[in-house]
């Protein structure tokens, strides 16, 4: 999705230590990097430093593509970020997001929301965006499995359950678990929005 | 509630021994045991305590915690919308939330308002609670739950899924002060309440139950949901007042 939609004047927006830069370069005639993370890591790769609960600090339709990957759990008005977004980008410019939605608060506690499916349609159509592509990954068994490898992040119980995580791939069940649930069971969500 | 008569029990009835309320798992879907049994440890004090006097219950569903604030009520007021997949004799008002949010009630109206787990169902939240706050008496409460790191069980009527945060904010900004917000479940009952998902029915129902009060026998859950329901929360229980001015 990255590599599709992301080119011309890019905004990575809470960019952290922009992971996929090398993705969009390709494509992008000028990276825009901001966060407001004050971690050297990242204040090395922004160029601008903003809190994104403010209103941005760029004018209108100054953009081709927004990238917002695993951000809009993190913001306090999602609302007023959406319509940021609108705002910033270019009549027919793309918006690529990523949130998890059954999953634990990352980043605690600064996490806010959750967005379903529905609620990411319904933001979109508040802010003037058309969704292109809205796709939702992992269902019932990955959630479990997720929660699972929470409990376990290092060590011979990483490894025990990294194994475990092999023997049910390959069984299939996680595929064809997947495949039942991935809606009422998201981990989370890839959405790409056209400005209108 | 128009038709008391017509009103059943759901998810907890009394206990006739303890004269305790306790789940009613004939009455509730079989994957929802384990949180069902969290989650009324931790709102059922919180409602009999909050939810007084004249008493708005707003998404009321089934009215499952009729039995419990009815001594402390003068007046019961029920809300659902049409598409409602529960019993609708108990409904005083037909309302679509989400394409009317002005509930027809004046100003300054209910001592206490009861917003149980329907907050996920709504799509502008912010403006949901700002016209609770206006039919809320000054000094009144209104209690809210929600759950967190949960499916979505009514599918496809899921909103948001809020955070202790947000919640916090969305009172806040409301002109609501929040009085008591916790959270219940942690790291090890999400793990529980997904596998029961996975077991809603039958015999393996069966098993699950019986392996479930195995596994909280040993103290597990308890002992993990301390330490993770910060970051790991199942849902949330919330207390909020609007302001005597």
């Amino acid at each position: 999705m990255i590599q599709t939609y992301v080119a011309g004047d890019v905004l990575d927006l809470g960019c952290g230590t922009a992971p996929y830069y090398e993705v969009y370069r390709p494509k992008a005639t000028s990276v825009t990097c901001v966060d407001r993370s004050t971690d050297e890591r990242v204040r090395a790769v922004v160029d601008v430093v903003a809190d994104i609960d403010r209103p941005l600090p760029f004018p209108d339709a100054a953009f081709d593509a927004v990238l917002l990957t695993d951000v809009i759990a993190h913001v306090r008005d999602p609302w007023a970020l959406m319509r940021e977004i609108s705002r910033v980008l270019r009549p027919g410019g793309r918006l690529v997001l990523t949130t998890p939605f059954i999953y634990w608060l990352c980043e605690y506690p600064n996490d806010f929301f959750h967005p379903s499916r529905f609620a990411l349609e319904e933001l979109c159509a508040r802010s003037g965006q058309q969704v292109q592509v809205l796709r939702s990954y992992g269902g019932q068994a990955d959630v479990l499995m997720d929660t699972l490898n929470k409990m376990f992040p290092t060590g011979i119980g990483h490894r025990l359950f990294t194994g475990l995580v092999r023997i049910l791939d390959f069984s299939g069940w996680l595929r064809r678990d997947r495949e039942r649930t991935r809606e009422t069971y998201s981990l989370g969500y890839v959405l790409v929005t056209r400005r209108a | 509630m128009r038709d008391p008569e017509k009103w059943r029990p759901s998810r907890i009835v009394r206990d006739p021994r303890s004269g305790r309320f306790v789940t009613n798992r004939r009455g509730i879907f079989g994957g929802s045991l384990y949180i069902a049994e969290l989650q009324h440890a931790h709102y059922l004090p919180l409602i009999e305590q909050h939810i007084t006097g004249r008493v708005l219950d707003v998404g009321c569903g089934p009215v499952p915690y009729y039995e419990l604030y009815k001594p402390k009520s003068t007046e019961v007021v029920c809300v659902d919308w049409a598409g409602s997949p529960h019993a609708k004799d108990v409904l005083d008002h037909f309302i679509d939330l989400n394409a009317e949010p002005r509930l027809p009630f004046p100003d300054d109206h209910f001592d206490s308002i009861l917003a149980s787990d329907m907050l996920v169902h709504i799509t502008r939240p912010h403006v949901f609670l700002a016209e609770l706050r206006r039919i809320l008496k000054p000094g009144g409460h209104l209690v809210i739950t929600a759950p967190f790191a949960y499916w979505m069980g009514e599918y496809p009527h899921e909103y948001m899924h809020f955070s202790e945060f947000s919640l916090k904010h969305l009172a806040k900004d409301a002109g609501l002060e929040t009085r008591h917000i916790l959270a219940y479940g942690g790291h090890a009952d999400v793990l529980m309440d997904c596998v029961n998902k996975f077991f809603p029915v039958g015999i393996m129902n069966r098993v699950y139950w019986a392996f479930a009060r195995v596994v909280i026998a040993t103290g597990w859950p308890r002992r993990n949901r301390e330490r993770t329901k910060g970051p790991y929360a199942l849902g949330y229980s919330m207390v909020v007042r609007k302001p005597v001015v």
